[in-house]
């Protein structure tokens, strides 16, 4: 049992450790950003406001709802407070807003209008009065910069276009002026290819996705055999504690009976008989039968005689033919 | 009169199969004839053979369009059940069935065989590599290669997802194929052993305790489909099937599970995939090649598993040596492969018994090949 019990703690260890991080707000990135915004995208209450599109890269639900949008990341080493509350430009996502949960892929618009009382997507502060030219992203407790996207504030101050990413969440490279404004959608617009076409591009010869699927097949089947391992080891422990605890069962039985003066022959059955019990039980399971509601039996009837059971009294006899 | 007449009998000759009777309908019946032959005279899969040579029978007579009668027509008795085949429920409780089954002692025993049923998936992505370079899309690849998992309810279920225009041809490849398992393995087996290895004898399984049989179930399907989610449907039901034999709880479910449920899923699902290989649609050159592409996974995944068994047999120690013989198990195939396995190690030692210890990389071949369109199905679909 101190072997299952490892087993389980590893498991769940594993499977908590897998769960939190797959599931981390880390995988959330700035995707797109639009300043000047005439005719543009508009919110709810039909203004054209300044907006920025998060991205989940991730492919499970982030839920971001906690973390803190700023423009000011001042004072973000010593975490979010000082006495307790976010510093003054730090918009804190609602938790209450079930819209805070990202599916998969998706994408999430922020307006950047000042006006955190219009909604859970309305931040707290402005780019256009702003004095920096970065947003940036921070962690439910304040500590961890998440992601951070630095815009040309005067091209986006000047002119209708938007900024961003030309791969969705790929922030490795320098951003771009886009050709499109793709408020909540893919900013991949050029590119739009599928997904098989991708492969056939990248892994014309199959080799990649043999190697990882592979990789990927022994991994699932290198899991159980652990596990089994483990259950082996377990088991045999299990077995050996058994075993003693019959030894000393036995041993204190025999000590009993040489007290006794006599042995206990009615426990000892042989081999024959074990094999008539099984043969018994084997055809008694696996024959084919329907449920009776008699039994067919060799002892003697407990019930007393009576007509009414009698068949033969029940039935009407046959004529018997008499000649004259 | 003499015109009416005539004309009432050319107008019936017309909506009557001799009517529209094309040689391509022709071929296919006799295909038809041949794997219920094969099923009843060489008893090769016969539950699998009959049922889909009778479809191919009935899928390939001739009529006009329009009655509602045929597979692909919406309406249709067969469309209907056709549907459980296009939407993927079908295998699943084929997977059910397979685990209320399947006794995983023998892997539960020994576990380093669950390795070879890794191995022997190898087949699969060798075939979808040949695939991509013969011209077929990376979709149509994936599916046609699923034909070396010598799983006939996980080759239907994938290919319905990712080629549902080569389902039938891939179903009944892959069909073909494990009824041909006790033709195609042994050449294959024999080529990559010797006469010692041959003769390995393997160490008697140890007995699995009942605490062991129920918790493999669980813990299998959270890592498994903790990994690879997109095999849940084959993975889980599997694992559910084998719960509920092994729980001792629920004898009525795993009955059922493995009786009358899995036998009307197998009827529909082979006569379905029988009548979906009508001529128009079965008789391409891309049919062809899916055989060809079929054949060679199998021999790839048949090879790789006997290969990798030599492999471990460098780092096992005298006594806890594989039989190679065993090696072909790993394609799943249950349990046609492992009989190959037994079949032919009885060839060379009268006394030597393999079947118990080739049930155990067969079923690990089951695992492993869902494990395997899960991923294909994540990559591709």
């Amino acid at each position: 049992m101190k072997y299952l019990n490892k087993i389980l703690v590893l498991l769940v260890a594993v499977l908590a450790i897998g769960t939190v991080s797959a599931q981390s707000v880390r995988d959330l990135r700035f995707n797109e950003i639009l300043i000047k915004n005439t005719d543009n995208f508009d919110d709810e209450y039909g203004r054209h406001v300044p907006w920025i599109e998060v991205f989940n890269t991730a492919y499970n639900t982030v839920n971001m709802a906690g973390c803190y949008i700023t423009d000011d990341t001042t004072g973000f080493a010593a975490g979010k407070k000082k006495g307790g509350s976010a510093p003054e430009h730090w918009y804190r996502i609602p938790k209450t807003d079930v819209h805070t949960n990202m599916p998969q892929r998706s994408y999430l618009v922020f307006y950047l209008d000042a006006q955190p009382l219009y909604g859970t997507f309305h931040v707290n502060f402005d780019p256009r009065t702003s004095k920096t030219n970065y947003i940036a992203l921070i962690s439910a407790d304040g500590k961890d910069l998440i992601d951070l996207m630095y815009y040309p504030k005067q091209v986006l101050m000047d002119s209708v276009v938007s900024f961003g990413y030309e791969m969705d969440g790929i922030n490795t490279e320098k951003g771009h002026i886009l050709d499109q404004f793709t408020p909540g959608a893919s900013n991949e617009i050029k590119a739009t290819v599928s997904k098989q076409e991708r492969l056939k591009r990248d892994d014309p010869y199959g080799l990649g996705l043999a190697i990882i699927s592979m990789s990927v097949v022994f991994t699932a089947l290198i899991l159980i055999y652990c596990m089994l391992k483990l259950f082996g080891h377990a088991s045999k422990k299990i077995a050996q504690r058994n075993v003693k605890k019959s030894e000393g069962e036995s041993a204190a039985k025999a000590q009993l009976a040489a007290t006794d003066g006599k042995e206990d022959e009615e426990d000892l059955i042989s081999g024959e008989q074990v094999a008539a019990i099984a043969t018994a039980l084997h055809l008694h399971f696996n024959s084919m039968h329907d449920e009776e509601s008699e039994v067919i039996t060799i002892d003697m009837p407990s019930a007393h005689y009576s007509p009414w059971a009698q068949k033969e009294l029940a039935m009407k006899k046959t004529p018997t033919l008499r000649r004259k | 009169m003499f015109d009416f007449f005539k004309e009432g009998l050319l107008q019936f000759f017309s909506y009557s199969g001799f009517g529209n009777c094309t040689w391509g309908h022709i071929i296919m019946i006799c295909v038809g004839l041949f794997f219920i032959t094969l099923g009843i005279v060489k008893e090769f899969e016969p539950m699998l053979l009959v049922p889909i040579g009778f479809g191919m029978i009935v899928g390939n007579i001739p009529f006009t369009d329009g009655l509602q009668i045929g597979v692909y027509e919406n309406g249709a008795v067969l469309n209907y059940l056709y549907f459980g085949v296009i939407k993927g429920f079908y295998p699943p409780l084929i997977f059910l069935g397979i685990g209320a089954m399947t006794d995983f002692s023998a892997l539960i025993s020994n576990p380093k065989l669950i390795l070879v049923g890794a191995a022997a998936q190898f087949g699969i992505f060798a075939a979808y590599a040949i695939a991509l370079l013969l011209g077929f899309t990376p979709m149509e690849a994936g599916a046609i290669g699923i034909i070396g998992g010598a799983d006939g309810p996980t080759a239907i279920f994938l290919s319905s997802k990712l080629a549902p225009s080569l389902m039938g041809a891939i179903a009944v490849s892959a069909y073909s194929y494990m009824a041909l398992v006790p033709v195609i393995q042994p050449p294959i087996m024999r080529l990559f052993t010797n006469e010692k290895e041959r003769l390995i004898r393997m160490r008697p399984p140890r007995a699995v305790s009942h605490r062991e049989k129920v918790l493999f179930p669980l813990f299998c399907i959270l890592l498994t489909a903790f990994l690879v989610p997109s095999g849940i449907p084959l993975l889980g039901m599997l694992f559910f099937g084998n719960l509920l034999k092994e729980c001792g709880v629920t004898k009525r479910l795993a009955n059922t599970a493995s009786g009358p449920l899995i036998d009307i899923v197998t009827i529909l699902i082979g006569l379905t995939v029988g009548a979906s290989t009508q001529a128009t649609n079965f008789l391409t050159p891309k049919s062809i090649l899916i055989f060809v592409l079929g054949a060679f996974s199998f021999v790839v995944a048949t090879a790789t598993g006997v290969l990798f068994v030599k492999f471990l047999n460098l780092f096992l120690k005298e006594g806890n040596k594989i039989n190679p013989l065993i090696g072909n198990a790993g394609v799943s195939a249950v349990p046609d492969a492992a009989r190959v396995s037994y079949v032919e190690g009885m060839k060379y030692d009268k006394t030597n018994y393999l079947l118990m210890h080739a049930m155990g990389p067969n079923v690990a071949g089951v695992i492993g090949s869902a494990v395997a369109a899960g991923i294909l199905l994540s990559f591709l679909y």
